[in-house]
């Protein structure tokens, strides 16, 4: 038997990943983005209103935006991945829609090998920062990121003409 | 008269259900199948959920008659279930929510199943079995809260069941537990396996072990069929759980019992189950496999009971949360 309240409420952690331990510290020093790994997916395509492919230049160390991979180190034991995604949309409204959505799942409990997710939005512009211990829990973690942004572009394509009326209509608060 | 719409995908069924005053106005579901001896990832499962919920939550409004305008309130599981299906689900819940402008209520899954299983059987204050895949608990209301009085140490049942079928390489189509028990009916010879009972709670670990070990070398040796092994789990497993359930009813002085989730379908549980009722003078209750199984619909009538009751979950809290105690929730929708 168990009392009530002891219950361990966690975090859903890396959407992909095992979710194994640690937690990303600091960016510590940017490292060039210049290898390929993770621009790959930094190429692929936001399909919706408004939404362009993410761009990702081989960007230098101090490029933090448009889908740049920083590798940082902290101390000798600890070594950050981090990928940025800049992605635009056909409105300042979309891009906080789609934050709002995305960030309640964002910071996980700190817990080894979970991946960080930062979503901020500016004008129409949505930022996605992804910090991870390892190569291999940020390519998981892009894959699902993208993932999740493909099909919430869709839900906004099917929905947002109502969406548009209700607004215009006055039936919004 | 408020519609609440609930998504459902903690585990490798996706749901998309709505309710209405207590009645189901659609309920469509589609089910994640890995092939023979293997079990399902998590990003695997959610792939397959983001491909398929758009079309389910069309199919539920069509089936509904209704229009995104007609519903009053988004469920969705908040937990407990897999991380990776857990969110995707989660996202697109906030998404519609946001776009039509409704408000949004997460629900614990497992008292997704309890008022499903209150809704469809009528049944008023029973001892409930909670069985399925991930979660296997002996539960009862008090005081605006649904205890566990007993559960499982370590594994599921459904778990203990599904791994054994990997051994035996039986099909996961429609469901591994739904094929052994196909195959438990022609089993004939009763295997002894490891009884375990630890007061109120329950241990499968170890049947597990001990079946997985001896599987094959029984097998081989001609001493048993895999219907034998079949029938000899469920058998075991199933005494277990009924033996639990009994001495929380009698703990509480329950006349009624009600099971609930993915294994509850299984006729030979409910055959059990009933034969201790009888023999206690209580009532057994039980659903189909519409609503045994992990459903939408069930989502809804949970979201609908919280909507009712007050309860809204703002953004900023509707994170998932793989870990969610049945005992976590606050029941002010019951007396």
């Amino acid at each position: 038997m168990r009392a009530a309240g002891q219950g361990t409420g966690g975090a859903a952690g890396d959407a992909d990943g095992p979710g194994g331990p640690g937690v990303p510290g600091g960016p510590g020093e940017a490292g060039a983005a210049g290898d390929g790994g993770p621009q790959g997916a930094g190429a692929a395509r936001a399909s919706g209103p408004g939404g362009g492919a993410p761009r990702v230049p081989r960007g230098s160390a101090a490029s933090a935006q448009n889908g740049s991979c920083q590798c940082g180190a902290r101390g000798a034991e600890r070594r950050l991945v981090q990928l940025n995604i800049t992605m635009p949309f056909s409105s300042p409204m979309e891009a906080e829609l789609v934050r709002r959505v995305l960030s309640p799942d964002a910071t996980p409990l700190p817990r080894p090998g979970a991946v960080l997710k930062d979503f901020t939005v500016s004008g129409n512009l949505l930022f996605i920062r992804l910090t991870a211990a390892d190569h291999r829990q940020l390519q998981l973690s892009i894959s699902s990121c993208l993932q999740q942004l493909s099909l919430l572009m869709w839900i906004v394509q099917c929905f947002l003409p109502v969406f548009l009326a209700l607004l215009h209509s006055g039936q919004r608060r | 008269m408020p519609a609440v719409l609930g998504f459902e995908g903690s585990a490798n069924k996706i749901g998309v259900g709505v309710v209405r005053d207590g009645k189901v106005l659609a309920n469509p579901r589609r089910t994640y199948v890995t092939p023979p001896g293997t079990g399902f990832l998590p990003g695997d499962t959610a792939r397959h959920h983001r491909a398929v919920i758009l079309d389910l939550l069309q199919e539920a409004l069509t089936e509904s008659g209704l229009t995104s305008q007609d519903i009053d309130c988004i469920a969705y599981t908040k937990g407990p279930g897999m991380g990776a299906p857990l969110v995707s689900v989660a996202v697109v819940a906030r998404t519609v929510a946001q776009l039509w402008n409704k408000p949004l209520v997460g629900v614990n899954h497992c008292i997704g199943h309890i008022e499903m299983g209150r809704l469809i059987t009528g049944a008023t204050s029973p001892t409930v079995l909670y069985v399925s895949g991930g979660n296997t608990q002996v539960i009862a209301y008090s005081e605006h809260r649904y205890r566990i009085f007993g559960e499982t140490i370590d594994i599921a049942v459904g778990n203990c069941l599904d791994r054994f079928a990997r051994v035996l390489k039986i099909s996961n189509d429609p469901s591994p537990g739904y094929n052994i028990e196909q195959m438990a009916k022609r089993g004939k010879k009763l295997v002894e396996l490891p009884y375990t009972v630890k007061g109120m709670d329950v241990s499968f670990s170890g049947i597990l072990s001990f079946i997985e070990d001896v599987a094959h070398r029984m097998l081989a040796t001609g001493e048993c069929t895999p219907e034998d092994l079949c029938f000899s789990l469920q058998e075991t497993v199933f005494a277990m759980l009924v033996e639990i359930t009994e001495r929380a009813m009698a703990h509480c002085g329950s006349q009624e019992a009600l099971i609930v989730g993915g294994v509850g379908c299984n006729v030979r549980l409910q055959e059990m189950m009933a034969t201790m009722c009888q023999e206690r003078g209580a009532r057994l209750f039980a659903t189909d496999e519409r609503f045994c199984i992990d459903n939408g619909a069930m989502i809804a009538q949970a979201g609908w009971e919280m909507f009712q009751a007050g309860h809204r979950t703002p953004l900023s809290d509707s994170g998932v949360t793989q870990r969610y105690r049945t005992d976590e929730v606050e029941v002010t929708w019951r007396d």
